[in-house]
């Protein structure tokens, strides 16, 4: 699903992916799955910097990398072969 | 918990100034408690990780810490018991034709929430004295102390009435009505609204059931503040008899209080609880630039 948006929508901050994933994802809960697919090298993040007149903490953007795509297009091919034959 | 908790909290502070910029001023407040819950969320999860973490790849000073507080756990734990059903046993009535080892079983349970707070004070003081105090360590402590405290309400809302309740028909050898501490949870809340003669004392049983399960978790603070602010190395095993000694007496000062005197029943059963943490937050206050 994070994959999915990430690749659909190239960057997007953690609020982002929740407001798109149509109540699937939970503001509570998102933040530590991003860090563990960053962790397993699926996306990365860099933090943007914050406008000069607002304080407060600079936003985090994440992006996929090229094993998450290859990772989740094995996923889409892995789900497309297999549910035609769950749906039988 | 820079990758875990900043995204959370400046995503909460950008949806907030949006809604601000917009001139919602309802939306902005209900967008700031929702992102206020989804970090706190956020960080529960963060500490549940780094907890896991503690325990999945600990230091070799770590392990040598929390070994020696195991032993130390274990060690004032058994001698607590031991000296608690001794002074129960010292009552017994020789004369009852029952197995002495049935008397001691149902008694365990009892005696469980108190010498288990035991044990945590001496775990933390002894394995503390002379190290630096760590937010993992402090950590793995507290989490440790909350999982002693869930473990003993449980004990005392479901496994104490019915040892308790053993240990009597035991020694009458004959079914017995329940008394006030045979009772579960539920039962007492029930007896409070029927029995106002017997308000007051049912009461304080009630709330002391709830205010000991928190003595794992209180007397660690203590313990934690304790090394923080003085620990020395031959003082450590007196300071934490003082501890437990101290946490008892508070104990049966508050019982009496709450049948002798008019003082709040839920305060009165809470009082040891209460003074500690205080000390805990004083000496934590003391030792905040160190």
């Amino acid at each position: 699903m994070i994959l999915d948006l990430l690749i659909e929508h190239r960057t997007m901050y953690g609020l982002e992916l929740v407001a798109n994933s149509r109540r699937q994802l939970k503001r509570g809960t998102v933040y530590v799955t991003l860090g563990r697919m960053e962790d397993k090298g699926y996306i990365t993040s860099r933090t943007e910097a914050a406008p000069p007149d607002e304080g407060g903490l600079p936003r985090r953007l994440y992006e996929p990398t090229a094993l998450g795509r290859r990772v989740q297009a094995a996923w889409a091919a892995a789900a497309a072969h297999l549910t035609p034959g769950f749906a039988r | 918990m820079e990758r875990l908790v900043d995204p959370a909290i400046a995503d909460l502070q950008a949806d907030y100034g949006d809604a601000r910029r917009r001139g919602a001023i309802w939306s902005a407040r209900r967008v700031l408690l929702v992102g206020r819950l989804a970090v706190i969320k956020v960080l529960t999860l963060a500490a549940v990780i780094e907890l896991g973490d503690v325990v999945r790849y600990p230091t070799a000073t770590e392990c040598a810490i929390y070994w020696r507080a195991l032993r130390a756990f274990m060690t004032a734990s058994i001698v607590a018991t031991m000296i608690f059903i001794a002074q129960n046993h010292t009552h017994l009535d020789l004369t009852v034709k029952a197995p002495r080892t049935l008397f001691v079983l149902y008694l365990l349970p009892a005696t469980l929430p108190l010498s288990v707070a035991a044990g945590v004070t001496f775990a933390v003081l002894w394995a503390l004295r002379t190290e630096r105090l760590t937010a993992r360590i402090v950590g793995a402590m507290l989490a440790v102390a909350l999982l002693c405290s869930v473990a003993m309400f449980v004990d005392v809302a479901w496994v104490v009435p019915e040892s308790n309740q053993a240990y009597r028909e035991l020694w009458a050898g004959k079914p017995v009505a329940r008394g006030d501490h045979e009772m579960s949870l539920s039962e007492l809340r029930r007896q409070i609204a029927l029995r106002p003669d017997k308000k007051r004392r049912l009461a304080l049983t009630y709330h002391q059931r709830w205010s000991i399960s928190a003595a794992p978790l209180v007397l660690t603070t203590l313990g934690l503040a304790m090394v923080r602010f003085h620990c020395r190395k031959r003082t450590t095993l007196l300071l934490a008899g003082g501890i437990c000694l101290t946490y008892w007496m508070m104990l049966f000062a508050a019982t009496d209080a709450g049948i002798w005197t008019m003082m709040p029943v839920p305060i009165v059963a809470w009082s040891p609880n209460i003074a500690s943490a205080l000390l805990a937050s004083g000496l934590a206050w003391r030792t905040r630039n160190t």
